[in-house]
């Protein structure tokens, strides 16, 4: 199945774009950073996987949305307790106790985000390290090079005297 | 003569009220018994004030429907036109003969007045009574033109096994015009009771308790009554949480809200937990329901709850709840690569800004090399003629070390100064911008848009229970 998009109308088409539909959960192993990959789920999957496997790895989501979808209960049709329950959920959201509910199970242990400087340690001078460690295994070879050049020209300056 | 024409303009006035109401049935404005022989007063005065007081407040158009057949039919007739003449142009009105009930084409039938004379006729009548045609959840009121002989309770029963709650009975009683109703959840009565009971009577030309209740909530408590709860194991929605004694305790946020419903309406959960392949269940093109919504369409089970989409293909078949929550479809993206040791140092520029100073320096040896080789006039006027060194002494500018020689020409004084200053300025925002990135965790950008997957040809993996969020609009996914 291919999903066409189009950027002009913003719009994207099933027909065209490359979809795989997998019969496990894709979110049960992470998406290593060289993989050209991404699985369109639920938020509230993502969520629930990132508490299970939180210890393992973090699924990191895209910024932009596909779209958001509403989460309802189903009833038999006229089943005679619809406009109640309704009644009851309607009260329950706009007092945000749905909300709790929903963050009770999906809040994280996160540690908060450090702000402003912070130590320097070796991973982050790595390269300069490097840097210098090359320069001076080159300077080493510029060293033995000069050295050998010495020797050899001296050498040939002695026997050339010789020879005059 | 002005008696008679007074008699005319009458007669008229009536006809073209009657010709106002929305109508369905041409016989209505030919019946040829305009001037009503009234059946009974106080019915009339009694169904005019339920009309007027309760549906015309909620609705402006009420839909009567006569439901008798032989001699019944004229009093049913009087009857209606009698309740017509008080209509002061308040509410429309739809009129409908029971064997030929026309639909609206934009809605339900939702405010329903029936003439009804006997059990025989609603028997006819409750095959009539079709979801396409009546709301099952609107308001329905039943007028027995031949008083209490109707089997109220077969009428009752009959509507609620239907899901029509909303219903009330109205007749001429010995004494007074009583109003009837059947209470589905009472204390003392079992689950789905349909006894009639009595709401309220019109005594003297008005009822004896509240309008508001003439109608009365029937499902706000429900005195422990089951409801039968169909559910599955769905990510932190629901899911089975072991407890000390070995057994499984359902547990997540739809089994909180469901708890809280279960205590604000005062029934009992029965619940049924699905650990079928796909328990969700899906509505198939071809109509066929599967996993829990099958239960619902069965009527095995009453609710069914666990993270469900509000899907239009499930509408068809299924009825469901207001919007509690929303949650959005994300992308799941690749972690960002870590940045090698070396790009770290080569973050703060971009390449561009890399190719500019790397030609500025080629540039600078360029001229020095030039000079060296082929114009040795010009050197006082570049770098100066006690420069041995120029090319080591480019370097020195570009880390910022003092000149050991400075040269003496106005020129080359000038050309050094403008490179210090410029190698300064590049310098100052390198040790600024490296020093930000050497803190950084020296991560790649990761991607941001649906566009950037695209351009870089990411392959979408999609879970096969959410395949159905594009079944609904064939062809376009407008975001």
């Amino acid at each position: 199945m291919r999903l066409e998009y189009s950027r002009k109308v913003q719009r994207i088409y099933l027909n065209g774009f490359r979809l795989k539909v997998t019969a496990v959960n894709p979110l049960d192993n992470p998406i290593n950073s060289d993989q050209k990959i991404s699985y369109l789920v639920s938020l509230a999957e993502v969520m629930a996987s990132n508490q299970k496997n939180s210890k393992k790895f973090v699924h990191k989501i895209c910024h932009e949305p596909m779209r958001t979808d509403n989460i309802v209960m189903y009833f038999p049709k006229n089943f005679f307790l619809v406009g109640a329950i309704n009644e009851k959920l309607s009260a329950l959201t706009s007092s945000g106790i749905i909300e709790y509910f929903i963050q009770n199970f999906t809040k994280f242990n996160t540690k908060p985000i450090e702000s402003g400087p912070k130590e320097l340690n070796l991973r982050h001078l790595e390269g300069i390290f490097k840097i210098l460690l090359i320069g001076c295994a080159t300077s080493t070879l510029i060293l033995l090079l000069e050295n050998f050049h010495a020797k050899v020209f001296k050498k040939l300056k002695i026997n050339r005297r010789y020879a005059t | 003569m002005n008696s008679i024409r007074l008699v005319l303009l009458m007669v008229a006035r009536l006809y073209l009220t009657m010709c106002h109401f929305e109508t369905t049935s041409k016989n209505s404005c030919e019946h040829e018994k305009l001037s009503p022989k009234i059946v009974n007063k106080d019915l009339v005065s009694a169904v005019k004030v339920i009309i007027e007081e309760v549906f015309s407040t909620k609705f402006t158009t009420v839909n009567i429907i006569t439901a008798t057949k032989g001699s019944e039919q004229h009093r049913s007739n009087d009857l209606m036109t009698a309740i017509l003449i008080q209509n002061r142009e308040k509410y429309a009105v739809r009129l409908d003969g029971y064997m030929n009930i026309v639909p609206i084409k934009t809605r339900l039938k939702a405010f329903n007045m029936f003439l009804l004379d006997g059990i025989e006729t609603f028997r006819v009548l409750n095959n009539q009574l079709t979801p396409n045609y009546f709301k099952f959840s609107g308001f329905y009121l039943f007028v027995l033109i031949n008083g209490k002989s109707v089997e109220h309770d077969e009428i009752f029963e009959t509507l609620w096994k239907r899901h029509i709650f909303n219903v009330n009975l109205i007749y001429q009683d010995v004494d007074a015009v009583s109003v009837m109703t059947f209470m589905p959840f009472t204390r003392d009565t079992r689950c789905g009771n349909t006894k009639a009971v009595l709401v309220d009577q019109f005594v003297n030309g008005s009822f004896q308790g509240s309008l508001d209740s003439l109608f009365p909530s029937k499902f706000r408590n429900l005195q422990n009554c089951p409801i039968k709860v169909v559910t599955f194991e769905e990510n932190l929605a629901v899911f089975r949480d072991e407890t000390l004694n070995g057994t499984y305790e359902l547990r997540g946020y739809d089994m909180d809200l469901l708890n809280v419903l279960s205590s604000s309406l005062n029934f009992k959960k029965e619940m049924k937990f699905l650990t079928i392949r796909l328990p969700w269940g899906y509505v198939l093109p071809n109509g066929t329901v599967t996993g829990a919504l099958a239960e619902l369409q069965k009527e095995t089970q009453q609710i069914a709850i666990g993270d469900y989409y509000l899907k239009p293909n499930r509408l068809n078949v299924l009825e469901s709840s207001v919007t509690y929550y929303s949650f959005p479809l994300v992308f799941v993206i690749p972690s960002a690569a870590n940045s090698s040791a070396f790009r770290k140092l080569l973050q703060p520029f971009r390449r561009i800004v890399w190719v500019l100073l790397l030609a500025t320096f080629l540039c600078g040896l360029l001229v020095i090399f030039l000079i060296n080789i082929r114009l040795k006039r010009l050197r006082s006027f570049v770098y100066g003629t006690g420069v041995k060194h120029p090319v080591t002494n480019m370097l020195i500018v570009i880390f910022g070390s003092s000149q050991p020689k400075l040269p003496r020409r106005n020129f080359s004084r000038f050309l050094l100064m403008m490179f210090s200053i410029f190698c300064l300025v590049q310098r100052g925002i390198y040790q600024g911008s490296l020093y930000i990135f050497l803190q950084s965790d020296g991560l790649e950008k990761e991607m941001e848009t649906l566009d950037e997957m695209i351009e870089n040809d990411f392959e979408f993996t999609i879970f096969e229970s959410n395949l159905d969020i594009f079944e609904d609009q064939p062809g376009i996914q407008k975001r």
